[in-house]
Parts: C-alpha cells; structure tokens; sequence
C-alpha cells in the first residue's frame, strides 16, 4: 500500500466489511443520482425566481438534464447495464461541475463530485465478481476506495468549516453572527433565544457597526460553532472516534438548519453521513435517504411549477 | 471477514492494477482538495474572489460585498450614473454580467468590458470619458464593519467612435488599512 491509498483509508471504519462494499456503493451511487436531480431542479428554481416573467418552457435544456439523471437514476436498477449508466453518470455529474464554476452553491460541487466518485468505482468494479451467483456485484475494493474518498468529502466539508471560520477571524466575539443578525432576520429570529433583548436591537439598529456581541452567550455560542466543526472533522479520521464524529456532525447540521435552513445541503450531508453505518445503510438505512430526497424534490418540483408556497427553504 | 483490516488485506492480495491505480489517484485527490481551501484564501486576499464561491468551504465564516459605480466625466467633474440609466436594455445586460463575474472572481474577472463603456458613453452623447469604481468590501474583525478590502478605478476614453481603456488604478489588500 502506497501513501496516498493509506490517507484514502484514513476513512476506512471497523464496520467495513468487505462484501458490504459493492451494495452499499450501488445505494449510495442511487441515493445520489436522485439528489442531482434536486440539485438542478433547485438551480432551475433560482433562476426561474429571478426571471418570473420568463415562460417554463423557455428552461428546455435544464428539463433536458433532469431527464437525462432520471432516467439514469431508473437504468441504474438493470444489473447489465450498470457500465453504460454509470459511465454516463460520470460525464453527466463532470459536466455540471464545469457548469458550477465559478459561482455555483457549494454543495452542488459536493454533490456531483460524489456522483463523479461513486459512478467510477462502479464502473470499475463491474468485472469483478465476488461471488458466482451474481456477476454484476463487483469486487470490494474500488467500490471501497469510493466509498472511502466520499467519506472525505464529508471530512473535508466539517474540517474546513471549522478552520475557515478560525482563519477568517470573525467569529471571536461573535462578528459574523452579530452581522448576519442586523442584515438577515432569519438570524436575528434565531438570536432571540440566546441574546438580551436590547443588545439585539441595538445590533440590528447599527447600520454601520461595530458588528459584534457583549453578552457572554453568544460569544460563546459563536466559539462552539468553530471549534465544534474542526473535532468533529478530526474524530472522523479516527476508526475508534468515527462514530462520535458522526453523531457531532448530526447534531452541527441540526443547528446549521435551525439558523440557516439550508435544507438541500444538510439533506446531502446526512446522506453522505449515512454511509458510516454500511450493514444498516444497506439494508434499512436507504428508506431514510428515500423520504428525505423525496420531501425535498416533491417540494422544489411544487415549487416549480407554482403547486406549492414559499417555505423559506435554501 | 469482518472489520476494516480485512478490507485492507483483501486490497493488497486481490485488488487489480485498475483498482490499485484508482485508489492512489483518489488519494491524490483527497490530498490536492484537502490544500485547495488555502490556496482560495491566498486569492481571496490577493484577487478579491468571493469567500463563499468555489467550494473551498468558506461560507459563512466572513461576508463579502462589491460594488459597481458608473461616474461620467463632465466638466463640472465626476458624476455617478444614475441606476436607471443603466437599466436600458442595451446597457443592463452588459452591465449586470460584468456585475456578476466581479462579484465571484474579483480582479481575475479583469476590467469591464469596452462594450459596456461605449454603450454607455453613446447613452450620453458629448461624453468623452467613463470611470467605472470598483469596491470590495470584507468583515474587518478588527473593527467588527464591513470595510473595504479592495479598489479599483477603470477609466475608458472615446476614441473613433469605440471606448478603449486609457487607465487603471487596482489596489489590494486594504483591509483594516482604513483607505477609501
């Protein structure tokens, strides 16, 4: 084993076990497809919402892209045609990773790039057999490199919130949550909970600063914040601190969608959480990938085409 | 078999050369993105690119603002187009795209294209130069506002009926410097 294989394994766990590696890459390879297409439905609303007066058939090209994921998403169930559907996959996510840069949302790279990872170690594992019965399964180990670089992502998501946020320096005494609060309501809502009365209003009163708390809560809250997202990043590199990071990085994206509601990014991220539990994931767990990918495309597909209101999800 | 050892052992006695190949060029890429946040704060700071954008993972950890002006040269000085003006069909799509990329990519965006300043420049017949001013602004810490991070100044001049770019002003890294 080579250096750069041993870093990949850094997010291998003990519950990896081997004949696991094939059917848990093929769910999360479906779990996946289904979130690109509530990834471009979602890009289709934004410009749909900026450009009201434009007619919905003027959006052909990106019904076109949806169709071509969907209709991969229902191919990606033929065993024989797993190559074709998966090399498609690849290009397809590739191709919209092009499209994001340089503005796109962040967590559209996240998402295609994990397509892009689990469509190739799919198409890689397709002549090896595990076992007589089924030709199609695959050995473990490609499935289990993607696996492990998707694991990564996640790791690599949590890790440099946290150090960005320290880098970044405005989260000491709280100054980037002190200024989202005096320009977005959605946080000075949230603040009420932790931030006397006075103090917030006369944060959201300052048109021009200082942005920043006094109380000893907020200041605190905003510490956590940071501090929270760098262990949880660490404690996934470790096999016997995994499952701690996991259960942290749950309870981060539960406050992360508590402030933010940024629910298309959080529903990816517990998706690519749950790959951490791979003998569940694969056998109950998708269920919960299916109600969570289905609510959010139902919704931003209803909102599409006018069926649903505004619930102020991102 | 059972536990992540196994799955290692599994690697080195069966795996292919193809799988072996992808797992090292995965490493690669796990190493190649686990550097790239550092090398978008290097040209955040350098180009003024927009923290947010590029999945280097920086959102929410500062915010980023920039700002377009329009200033006709007159002979009583500089005058900031008025925002209607620039809403003519002819002028609002330039306008708004050049807006755009300059809001992600900074000064790797470059100065604003010729296009937008003869459009302009023929919106307001006699003008013979446009300044655009270009300002970047950044969460200073130190201060807790938003404070300027960057300016610039393009000024185009009508020459032969086209506007061509006749000078240019970029400053960097301002931040806390308290310069406007």
């Amino acid at each position: 084993m080579n250096v750069f294989q041993a870093i990949l394994q850094r997010t291998a766990l003990a519950t990896d076990e081997a004949e696991l590696g094939p059917p848990l890459l093929r769910v999360l390879w479906r779990v996946l497809l289904s979130t690109n297409l509530i990834l471009l439905t979602e890009s289709l609303l934004d410009v749909r919402l900026a450009n009201p007066t434009v007619p919905i058939d003027a959006f052909a090209s990106e019904f076109f892209r949806i169709g071509l994921f969907a209709a991969i998403l229902a191919g990606s169930f033929w065993s024989r045609g797993l190559p074709v559907f998966a090399g498609a996959a690849c290009l397809l996510s590739l191709s919209e990773l092009c499209r994001l840069v340089p503005s796109g949302p962040n967590h559209g790279y996240l998402g295609y790039l994990s397509t892009c990872i689990s469509s190739l170690g799919i198409l890689l594992s397709r002549n090896r057999p595990l076992n007589k019965e089924d030709s199609t399964t695959g050995s473990g180990d490609a499935c289990w490199s993607a696996i492990y670089a998707v694991r990564w992502l996640v790791v690599y998501v949590m890790l440099w919130s946290g150090l960005n946020k320290l880098l970044y320096a405005t989260y000491f005494q709280g100054e980037f949550f002190a200024s989202m609060v005096h320009k977005d309501p959605r946080f000075a809502k949230f603040f009420t909970w932790i931030v006397p009365a006075a103090e917030l209003q006369q944060i959201v009163d300052a048109e021009n600063g200082p942005h920043r708390f006094r109380s000893l809560l907020p200041i605190l809250g905003a510490n956590v914040v940071y501090l929270s997202e760098i262990v949880a990043g660490l404690l996934l590199l470790f096999r016997r601190t995994a499952l701690a990071g996991v259960l942290l990085t749950f309870a981060i994206l539960v406050g992360i969608e508590v402030a933010a509601v940024e629910l298309v990014f959080g529903g990816l991220m517990v998706n690519l959480l749950l790959i951490y539990f791979p003998r569940w994931y694969v056998h109950r767990g998708y269920w919960l990938s299916v109600a969570i990918n289905g609510l959010l495309l139902g919704y931003l597909q209803g909102r599409l085409f006018d069926l649903l209101p505004d619930l102020g999800i991102h | 078999m059972s536990g992540g050892a196994d799955v290692t052992l599994e690697t080195q006695s069966q795996a292919t050369t193809r799988e072996r190949t992808f797992a090292t060029l995965l490493g690669v890429f796990v190493i190649c993105l686990m550097c790239w946040p550092l090398a978008q704060g290097l040209l955040v700071q350098k180009y003024g690119l927009n923290p947010w954008k590029g999945f280097a993972i920086a959102m929410y950890c500062t915010r980023h603002a920039v700002t377009v002006e329009v200033l006709a040269a007159t002979p009583k000085g500089l005058i900031a187009v008025p925002s209607e003006d620039l809403k003519t069909r002819e002028i609002f799509g330039l306008y708004q795209k050049y807006n755009e990329q300059r809001q992600t990519l900074g000064l790797l965006a470059g100065p604003p294209p010729a296009e937008l300043a003869t459009a302009i420049m023929k919106r307001y017949p006699g003008l013979k130069d446009v300044l655009f001013r270009i300002r970047n602004y950044r969460l200073d810490p130190a201060s807790g506002r938003m404070a300027i991070d960057m300016k610039c100044v393009y000024h185009f001049r009508m020459s032969g009926g086209q506007a061509v770019l006749f000078d240019q002003d970029e400053r960097a890294e301002l931040l806390g410097n308290n310069s406007d």
